[in-house]
């Protein structure tokens, strides 16, 4: 009996160890792109820190629920997601409307790459129903239908968005290389 | 596919492999060339997305999950030393409660020294309206049992019992019967100071027979017990 006990024992802490492998290996794999996506979800670097680190620490307390692991990502984005909206809930008179307060530029770290810089602020000026599939796109590679399952829309809303969010985009560069063009001449 | 459909869906997605968008963009140089700008554009914006992640967040990811797991091992513990506790708590109360009644002897002397009056009445109670109290026990003596000066009623830790006083040879010997708890008693002879005393177990009921300290009641116990019946 004793011994049954200690080779029960000896399991648990093997799948304890397994567990903890799998959890660092999807910090390790995953915490960039998790972070990338909060920033442009948020706007904020030190909130979305803070947002990624609450969503893994949710994500280990339910890794066993991740059973296949190419799903990781989606599974993450997910909490996240639903993180943020905790956030929210929190402090509801924190509430920022997105679409009224531009994202901070905290922009690239080349800060010589004015281009560069022009995007980020672009992309940070889309209203969030346009920025969050696009970053998902853009960033991700994901398509139409995967962008339509990970935000609960059906797939021709995420289509209108997407051609808006960079019709948008390409509407404003038009514009600051018309005046550009008007201050040089 | 006219011009704007086409715009439209490249703007939604520059890099489509849609063959409808590619065989409308084949035999159409401008929309080739537009296609190829918002693919540079999308390029672009990949490259604008890749912020900068911030030094050392999988390690603090890492900690803050340790540190978690640690105090929650360390609270599962402290849950199971509660746990274990309640669960001795219990043990003891229950053993307790089991016990009770094994103490029924000091209740016995308790309840006499309460009751002194008892020992002084002299009621001449006759064995019919004893028997009539026993009935509610399901039992009756089955023949006279000696000068009886007090029967009635009492509780004794909460149970109803049957005080009698019997006048005998050895002076007032004081007996009780009461229902059975299922409980044998450990310790059948008890004493103090002043009195002594036995416990003897019936199937249905209990008979306690405590007389004067240097009083010999084994006798009148035996007589007793002959003729104490009870209906099955």
């Amino acid at each position: 009996m004793f011994l049954r006990k200690q080779t029960s024992k000896a399991t648990v802490s093997s799948d304890m160890q397994n567990k903890q492998k799998r959890y660092e290996a999807l910090v390790r794999a995953l915490h960039g792109d998790l972070y990338r996506y909060a920033y442009w979800l948020i706007g904020d670097k030190a909130i979305a820190e803070d947002v990624v680190q609450e969503t893994f620490l949710r994500a280990w307390r339910s890794l066993d629920s991740l059973k296949d692991e190419k799903a990781a990502k989606a599974w993450l984005i997910t909490i996240l997601r639903r993180e943020n909206a905790r956030r929210f809930e929190r402090k509801q008179f924190d509430l920022v409307d997105m679409d009224d307060y531009p994202l901070k530029d905290e922009g690239p770290d080349q800060q010589d790459d004015l281009e560069h810089r022009e995007l980020h602020g672009l992309i940070a000026n889309l209203a969030e129903e346009y920025r969050e599939p696009l970053v998902l796109q853009v960033m991700f590679g994901y398509s139409g239908e995967e962008i339509a399952e990970q935000l609960g829309l059906n797939k021709n809303t995420v289509m209108t968005r997407l051609f808006r969010a960079r019709n948008q985009i390409k509407e404003a560069l038009e514009q600051t290389d018309l005046s550009g063009g008007r201050k040089n001449g | 596919m006219d011009d704007l459909e086409f715009r439209r869906a490249i703007y939604a997605d520059p890099q489509s492999d849609d063959p409808k968008l590619r065989e409308a963009a084949a035999k159409d140089p401008s929309r080739q060339q537009f296609c190829k700008e918002m693919k540079q554009l999308d390029e672009r914006l990949k490259q604008a997305t890749k912020v900068a992640v911030p030094d050392g967040l999988a390690e603090r990811i890492l900690l803050r999950q340790s540190m978690q797991h640690y105090r929650q091992q360390r609270k599962r513990r402290f849950q199971w030393a509660m746990a274990a506790s309640v669960v001795l708590c219990l043990g003891l109360a229950f053993n307790l409660w089991q016990n009770r009644d094994i103490d029924m002897s000091a209740h016995a002397l308790a309840h006499i020294y309460h009751d002194e009056d008892a020992l002084s009445a002299d009621e001449h109670v006759t064995l019919a309206q004893v028997n009539a109290k026993l009935a509610s026990f399901g039992g009756n003596f089955s023949d006279e049992i000696g000068k009886i000066s007090y029967a009635n009623f009492c509780f004794m830790d909460g149970v109803k019992s049957l005080h009698m006083v019997l006048e005998t040879e050895q002076g007032k010997v004081t007996v009780f019967i009461l229902p059975n708890k299922n409980s044998a008693s450990d310790h059948p002879y008890f004493a103090d100071d002043k009195y002594q005393g036995h416990v003897a177990e019936f199937s249905q009921a209990s008979m306690i027979v405590v007389g004067e300290k240097d009083s010999s009641l084994a006798t009148l116990e035996a007589k007793l017990k002959e003729k104490l019946r009870f209906s099955a």
